[in-house]
């Protein structure tokens, strides 16, 4: 028998009792939504934070640490052998200079960072949460601005600030807060002393809405101050005390993997962006995998209608089976012609499945971008990729078959004689 | 060209084993018209079955053209009633929502001829039996004796060497009947076809050349 016919032949006997067809279709299409929507989603969702990575992290720099400890979770005492394995590592100087040693290593920075109490607009008394970032400028200028523009790295007293703020601050523009100033209160390391010093600076940027809604990135001259403050501690952040971490960047992007290998051969540990960036697409490849689980349960239950659709069916067209026989059809095609028709079933489900998943997506896509989504205009809930269809119609069409296949059986082994027989 | 030997067919039924062929020899030549025929319960349909390759015999040998069926495989057996035989029913067997021509073709299907070409031959196998016009018609838009030449014209199709009647007529008006024995005779007649017709009807039974009387699973007179 051709292939053709095959096809042709199981797609008519489904045609043939439309409403059955239906129903048993309908199970398979809410299977194949849910996958299809669900994976569309964590597509989206894992898109949005690679962006996001990618615009807050430089692909050519390497966050450097001095230890190469890590930390073991274990719920029973273990000796410790060797004690270096448990103290922290801080850089000195000569680990900068064995650093800036290493061929198409550029420029070697301080991992700078402080604690801030909170932020004040100029002319209010009011109170605002605040994270301060800072960092050397190929760092500082991987953000985008609304408004503004960035300071010069060794600059003093400017400051980027989050679009957020603009309406904590009663700003109307973001073209409004340039050239206005912002206090930061710092307080001090040790609780018990209760002292806060004040800093201000000019505002010179305005970042575009990221997911740090809470950010102001001052230059590093200043964090220094002020972590030394903090920390009490004027030799914070010198060559004698350069901190456990270190930001290194290369000349090249292409050569980060050889420099990443140099610096772990040096008893340094680090990680390089894209490291980071697979743990994040593994992570999000078991969510997504989480997420269609629903849909694979909806289609194994829609594949026991399959096997009660098919089943009926041989019982109703035993007669027909065994005509086929007498005239010279083989086991092998009763079991082919019947497998087909379980398979024919789960690539329709697949396909208008795919179908109204793909059109869901859309309309939650317009939906958020009005509602809930409307701060981040780059970013779709719903992402369809073509090797996503053709999985879904993969996977629905393979349940489906593998659910043919035990009626197929069924009615291969069917008697010619008795099935003639049968009334 | 047809030959049984010593065949016996058991069967279970639950506890028990049924015998429906009993030890038969028989030999049938080229081209002739047997009545296979004798009370319900004697063997003749299971006779015709295992000439058929529908059924194998639990022991003897079946040998047709040379091929011993009794060893045949599924495959080899399908290819047989594909190529070799054509079966005419009672009770016709005809699809439902098939065309008197798609009816026609079914055979050909499994012999992996394409579409245009199974439906010109099943055309011309319609206009054998003289339904030509009913071409289109579906089985429940064709009188009784008409169903049967559609079948008789599905047994046709792949120009068998052998075709096997059980009970033909047996849901048909007398004059319906008469028509498709006419017409079974001549395709025996002119085409050389093999004809085996299993009844119980003695009148049926006269219009054959030779006719072997089965009782209890046994060959009584032949």
């Amino acid at each position: 028998m051709r292939f053709a016919d095959v096809i042709k032949t199981a797609f008519y006997n489904l045609w043939r009792k439309k409403f059955r067809t239906f129903l048993t279709i309908l199970a398979i299409v809410i299977g194949a939504v849910l996958i299809a929507l669900m994976t569309s989603i964590g597509t989206g969702l894992q898109k949005f934070i690679v962006d996001q990575f990618g615009l807050m992290v430089p692909q050519d720099a390497l966050t450097v640490y001095a230890s190469n400890r890590s930390f073991n979770y274990v719920d029973t005492p273990y000796e410790i052998v060797d004690t270096s394995d448990v103290i922290v590592r801080s850089f000195t100087a000569d680990d900068i200079e064995k650093l800036l040693s290493i061929e198409s290593v550029e420029r070697v920075d301080y991992n700078v960072g402080v604690s801030a109490l909170y932020v004040r607009a100029e002319g209010s008394e009011k109170k605002y949460s605040v994270s301060i970032n800072s960092g050397p400028d190929y760092q500082v200028r991987m953000m985008t601005l609304v408004a503004g523009g960035y300071f010069e790295e060794d600059a003093c007293g400017e400051c980027l600030i989050s679009f957020d703020y603009l309406p904590a601050f009663g700003w109307e523009k973001a073209e409004d807060a340039i050239g206005k100033e912002v206090t930061v209160t710092v307080g001090k390391y040790n609780v018990y002393n209760t002292e806060t010093a004040n800093y201000s600076f000019v505002i010179c940027g305005v970042i575009l809405k990221t997911m740090n809604a809470t950010q102001i990135v001052i230059p590093m001259n200043d964090t220094i101050e002020m972590e030394r403050y903090y920390r009490d501690n004027p030799e914070q952040y010198s060559p004698e005390q350069p901190g456990t971490s270190l930001l290194v960047k290369v000349r090249d992007v292409t050569a980060i993997d050889s420099v990443a290998e140099t610096i772990r051969a040096e008893g340094f540990s680090t990680i390089t962006p894209a490291e980071i960036l697979k743990e994040i697409n593994s992570i999000f490849s078991i969510i997504q995998i989480g997420l269609s689980a629903f849909g694979v349960i909806a289609l194994v239950v829609a594949s026991i209608g399959i096997i009660n659709t098919l089943m009926m069916s041989i019982y109703e067209r035993t007669r027909e089976i065994g005509v086929m026989k007498a005239v010279g059809a083989t086991r092998g095609t009763i079991r082919l012609l019947f497998t087909m028709e379980g398979a024919a079933l789960g690539f329709i489900g697949g396909v208008v499945g795919v179908g109204i998943g793909y059109l869901c997506g859309k309309i939650l896509n317009i939906v958020g971008s009005y509602t809930f989504l409307s701060d981040y205009p780059t970013f779709e809930m719903s992402v369809f990729s073509i090797q996503l269809v053709l999985m879904v119609v993969a996977v629905t069409t393979a349940i489906s078959l593998i659910a043919g296949l035990y009626p197929a059986n069924r009615a291969a082994k069917l008697d010619a004689v008795e099935a003639l027989r049968y009334e | 060209m047809i030959k049984l030997e010593n065949i016996t067919r058991e069967y279970r039924m639950g506890e028990d084993i049924v015998r429906a062929v009993s030890g038969i020899s028989l030999e049938i030549t080229e081209g002739e018209f047997v009545a296979l025929v004798g009370p319900s319960g004697s063997g003749k349909s299971t006779t015709m079955h295992i000439i058929g390759g529908l059924d194998t015999p639990t022991s003897g040998r079946v040998i047709v053209d040379g091929h011993d069926l009794s060893r045949a495989g599924d495959r080899e057996l399908s290819r047989y009633r594909n190529e070799k035989i054509g079966f005419v029913f009672q009770a016709f067997n005809l699809h439902p929502t098939y065309t008197a021509t798609e009816n026609v073709a079914l055979p050909l299907i499994f012999s992996g001829i394409g579409y245009s070409r199974r439906m010109k031959i099943a055309a011309e196998a319609l206009e054998t039996v003289g339904l030509s016009d009913r071409a289109s018609h579906r089985p429940n838009q064709l009188s009784g004796g008409e169903r049967q030449r559609v079948s008789i014209a599905r047994a046709l199709v792949t120009q068998p060497k052998i075709i096997l009647a059980d009970e033909p007529t047996g849901n048909l008006d007398s004059k319906n009947g008469q028509l498709v024995m006419e017409l079974l005779s001549r395709l025996n007649k002119e085409k050389g076809i093999t004809l085996i017709i299993v009844t119980h009807n003695m009148e049926i039974a006269a219009v054959a050349g030779r006719i072997i009387k089965m009782r209890d699973g046994k060959i009584v007179e032949d």
